[in-house]
């Protein structure tokens, strides 16, 4: 079994754009951010050290906003590239570079069981209304289930079907 | 990846306690919404934190090079849509239409063993031989699925019946 280590080593592209997405989302959400390691050899491979949100909003939008920002990015990063290398077998030195890069930082997109735990325990905290927690519930559940899922590269398979899907649709929808 | 696992310097509840004013310039007139104690001018400065120059010449770096590369995206992208086409058009079994796309497409992409394949496959059954024989050619010494070589193997076997001399009758 290939450490957890090595592949974070190999996509930390994705770490840091994760990282950065926190960071902008707490600056979006005018949330102190007191520390930030945007890579390092370790575990966790990157964190932001911010305040206690003061609104469920705030927890929300910190929690899951790397999701979105690492999924974009990754499918806009591949998207070039990514018809070449995987569907036609063509690609130059920088299409597998763009190729790498955009799954590194599609398989960093899920967010991480300290991310759900924080949005569930900010949801408790804040006497969310009962509406809230339905809907946030299965969201956190699925943030767990994809925790999880790394294991069996769950997360890897989410960056390269990110990085494959947008040209794929699009090339359907053209035809 | 676990951004709220906690460091070791990761600042407690027990110093957040200890601060009697706004946490960073000691300001009395912090804003109480919060459970840390911050004015609202140090808030508005921690949420700011800039971004290490470092970072952001590498996110650079990333984005131009997707731009580069986004030039040759629209060559790639007909060509995706030459094979979707293809593929559409070799369900209706419209196979004449098939080759026309796949042409296309294993013109830009010569290496493309999948588009060839089903050139050689498309064409055949289009009866443009001269493309199929051109196109079987080609995938020689290549390493296809088996399938894909049974197949191919039987059009070449079904060409050269098609196209064998007639073999002479012989005088009793």
């Amino acid at each position: 079994m290939i450490p957890g280590i090595l592949i974070t080593l190999i996509t930390f592209p994705g770490v840091i754009v994760h990282e950065i997405a926190h960071q902008l989302f707490c600056r979006l959400m005018r949330v102190a951010v007191f520390d930030v390691c945007y890579f390092r050899v370790g575990n966790p491979a990157g964190y932001v050290i911010h305040e206690t949100p003061r609104t469920n909003l705030q927890h929300l939008v910190i929690g899951i906003g790397p999701f979105l920002v690492n999924s974009i990015a990754g499918a806009l990063i591949a998207f070039p590239s990514a018809m070449a290398v995987i569907k036609f077998d063509a690609g130059g030195p920088l299409d597998y570079v763009l190729v790498w890069l955009g799954v590194s930082i599609a398989m960093h997109a899920f967010p991480s069981t300290g991310d759900a735990s924080s949005i569930w325990s900010g949801l408790k905290d804040h006497n969310a209304p009962i509406w809230l927690k339905i809907v946030v519930a299965p969201v956190v559940a699925l943030i767990y289930i994809g925790a999880i899922g790394s294991i069996f590269w769950l997360d890897l398979i989410y960056g390269i079907a990110v990085a494959m899907a947008g040209p794929m649709i699009l090339a359907k929808l053209l035809a | 990846m676990d951004d709220n696992d906690q460091p070791p310097n990761a600042p407690t509840a027990a110093d957040e306690a200890e601060t009697t004013g706004c946490g960073v310039c000691g300001s009395d007139a912090f804003e109480t919404a919060y459970k840390t104690r911050l004015c609202a001018s140090c808030r508005t400065q921690l949420a700011n934190r800039p971004i290490p120059a470092g970072i952001r010449v590498v996110v650079g770096v990333a984005l131009a090079l997707a731009v580069i590369a986004s030039i040759k995206f629209p060559a790639s992208l007909r060509m995706a849509i030459a094979e979707e086409r293809a593929n559409r058009a070799e369900a209706r079994s419209d196979y004449a239409n098939a080759e026309k796309q796949l042409l296309l497409v294993t013109k830009a992409y010569p290496d493309y063993d999948d588009g060839l394949v089903s050139l050689a496959k498309d064409s055949y059954k289009a009866g443009d031989y001269e493309v199929t024989v051109n196109t079987v050619n080609q995938l020689v010494g290549r390493s296809l699925d088996k399938e894909d070589v049974t197949e191919i193997e039987q059009i070449e076997a079904d060409l050269e019946k098609k196209f064998a001399p007639e073999p002479k009758g012989t005088a009793k």
